[in-house]
């Protein structure tokens, strides 16, 4: 009898202790929420960076090859963290300097560009990857927003020697718009950045590029096509995947440009609540999609790494949620993406929350549960949550002269003082 | 051809003792290099195999390598069929096995080149000491011998406790004492020879010194 009594205390107390930290959660502020998912998130380059290249991991998996692009996201994820005090500036710096200097003496590159897998210990090519233009400037976006940050130092003169190393005149293969990619057997990809998609990015450095610079007019020459879901209509991209509409964003800030196309920073907006308007349509045929359920966007799903989307065009979607759809949204919808945030942490953070932050996806219908962290889902959620709470990263890269130089170069109309976000 | 033959060894254990004692030395040398070397291998490469052909180790990698096909479909937005999907993974496998293997032979080499560097020397090392042992004595017997024939049949052959050719130096020791001892004989007879007056003497030290020189056989140049 005394023995069951005991163990019926230690339940209570138990039961006690999860709901304090429950009812603690509930309680956060947004900022507080916001702030502890990004300090999370920053963990996952923190920790699992190589010391001795400074590379840093594709995914949370063991044996992970290095991606490029993830590398662009921790450059700039180690910046932010020295700003907010998780890292020492001095440590940030090293590891930052450590895997520039990889970079410029062990990754082999092509004409500037670089492969998006790479061996982390090595920084050899793995699995006949290819020469990837994108990722080459998703890590370039890194590397000068940290010589930006670090000016005056080693950091920002080896940024600087990498982008101007960069021919990108050579990735237009004699077209007009930029190719995807390259391989040593096959030359380059039969694919190209010919319509909106993460691609501005790549084009506002390559027209900015103060060695090998593309012609500005290359600006007009991907396709914008216009469509709309529910509210608005946009410039879409066919897989309807909201990371598309989020990339670019986490260095460039948009908001008061445009353009003579569009106004890039309400595209997004919109896109974002097209993508949030799909899932509500769709939640009958999906459970677990609802008003505060939901983001569809590239991730891990249970059959693997999928490219899902939202409407419009012709989306794929298994009724699989990505948590950084809504985290890489935050600027754009603040309110609708925070709440979507706070209920996901709140009823499934027993299978969402990990290490690293909120885990790569999860199918209620299905019960599957991610079980690793991508580093370019957990990039942008670090960036887009500090841009939202600060403006960090838009501050340091936008002063960047190449990007001056692009903007002035494409943009009609660019305010000094930058709209406050709009909200649904 | 027939005086090459006449010089032909017909006895190979010519000195078993020092035969067999520089056999054993050689070839435990020989098996420690080769252990080395061996170990260094198994190091460098077989163990490196192993590991990374392990099941758990080609699990990963086949995860990994659909992983970043997977990345590839949804970037160029391809349409996905089983038998292009399946040659593409088996080259992409291929060309992964070919670069672990590069690698694996890469840090094989660095670990076997020092290894046999390190070998080298130390059988390097031990040869030299093992033929100063032999050709120690062998340069200390030819300039002792060089006193001889000038005519310095005082001298005695003395080499280290643990030199070889002990024994032919104490064999040439007794030669050559041998050779003063009769010398001195003769020159003896000689001198007896010139002070005596009477002739049956003289006669008696030419027979004694005919006698001694009787016991060595020369070569006539003519």
């Amino acid at each position: 009898m005394n023995k069951i009594k005991s163990k019926i205390k230690i339940l209570l107390t138990a039961l006690c202790v999860l709901s304090a930290v429950s009812a603690h959660a509930a309680t956060m502020s947004d900022d507080e929420f916001l702030l502890k998912l990004e300090k999370d998130s920053f963990a996952y380059f923190e920790s699992l960076v190589n010391r001795d290249t400074g590379l840093m991991p594709d995914s949370s998996r063991l044996d992970s090859p290095c991606s490029i692009a993830s590398q662009g996201f921790g450059i700039t994820a180690l910046c932010i963290g020295a700003e907010n005090g998780w890292i020492t500036k001095d440590a940030a710096y090293k590891l930052i300097l450590t895997g520039l200097k990889t970079f410029k003496n062990a990754l082999s590159e092509e004409h500037g560009f670089y492969y998006h897998f790479v061996n982390m210990k090595t920084g050899h090519r793995v699995w006949d990857c290819e020469l990837s233009s994108i990722d080459t400037a998703l890590f370039i976006a890194g590397a000068l927003t940290a010589g930006e940050y670090f000016k005056g130092t080693e950091i920002e003169k080896l940024a600087n020697e990498l982008y101007e190393r960069i021919d990108w005149a050579w990735m237009l293969n004699g077209k007009k718009v930029l190719s995807m990619g390259w391989k040593p057997d096959k030359g380059f990809l039969p694919y190209y950045w010919d319509s909106y998609n993460e691609l501005m990015i790549l084009y506002a450095l390559a027209i900015g590029s103060p060695s090998h610079p593309i012609p500005a007019e290359s600006w007009d020459t991907w396709a914008r096509p216009t469509s709309k879901y529910g509210g608005k209509p946009f410039i879409y991209c066919g897989t309807g995947s909201l990371f598309v509409y989020q990339y670019s964003h986490a260095w460039i800030d948009f908001r008061g440009k445009r353009d003579k196309y569009t106004d890039y920073w309400e595209n997004s907006v919109r896109a974002t609540n097209a993508n949030r308007d799909y899932c509500i349509d769709n939640m009958r045929e999906f459970i677990g999609f609802d008003e505060d359920m939901w983001g569809v966007t590239a991730c891990i799903g249970p059959y693997g790494y999928k490219g899902y989307g939202a409407g419009p065009g012709e989306p794929l979607c298994d009724g699989t949620i990505a948590p950084s759809a809504a985290a890489g949204s935050i600027p754009f919808a603040p309110k609708i993406c925070i709440q979507t945030l706070r209920k996901m942490s709140h009823e499934y953070g027993d299978r969402l929350n990990s290490p690293f932050g909120l885990r790569n996806g999860f199918n209620i219908a299905l019960d599957w549960w991610c079980d690793e962290s991508l580093g370019i889902d957990t990039g942008i959620t670090i960036l887009m949550i500090e841009n939202y709470r600060t403006g960090f990263v838009w501050k340091y890269f936008m002063q960047h002269p190449s990007i001056i130089k692009w903007l002035s170069a494409c943009f009609t109309e660019v305010q000094k003082d930058n709209k406050e976000t709009k909200d649904k | 051809m027939a005086n090459q033959m006449k010089y032909r060894r017909r006895r190979f254990w010519i000195e078993p003792r020092l035969q067999m004692k520089y056999i054993i030395f050689n070839l435990a040398y020989l098996m420690i290099f080769a252990f080395i070397v061996g170990g260094g291998i198994y190091m460098g490469i077989w163990h490196s195999v192993v590991r990374e052909f392990s099941v758990v180790k080609v699990d990963r990698n086949l995860q990994e390598m659909k992983r970043i096909h997977e990345y590839q479909i949804v970037r160029t937005r391809q349409e996905v069929d089983s038998i292009p999907i399946i040659k593409d993974w088996a080259k992409m496998l291929s060309d992964h096995d070919k670069a672990t293997f590069n690698e694996i032979l890469i840090r094989a080499n660095k670990i076997l080149i020092p290894f046999v560097l390190i070998a080298a020397c130390f059988v390097t090392g031990i040869t030299i000491l093992m033929s100063h042992k032999v050709a120690g004595p062998v340069f200390r017997l030819k300039r002792d011998l060089k006193s001889v024939i000038d005519g310095d049949l005082t001298v005695r052959f003395s080499l280290r406790q643990r030199d070889e050719l002990k024994d032919l130096a104490s064999s040439i020791d007794t030669a050559i004492h041998g050779f003063a001892l009769n010398i001195d004989k003769v020159r003896h007879c000689l001198e007896q020879h010139d002070k005596t007056q009477s002739e049956q003497d003289r006669q008696k030290y030419i027979v004694e010194a005919e006698q001694i020189l009787d016991k060595y056989r020369v070569l006539h140049e003519n």
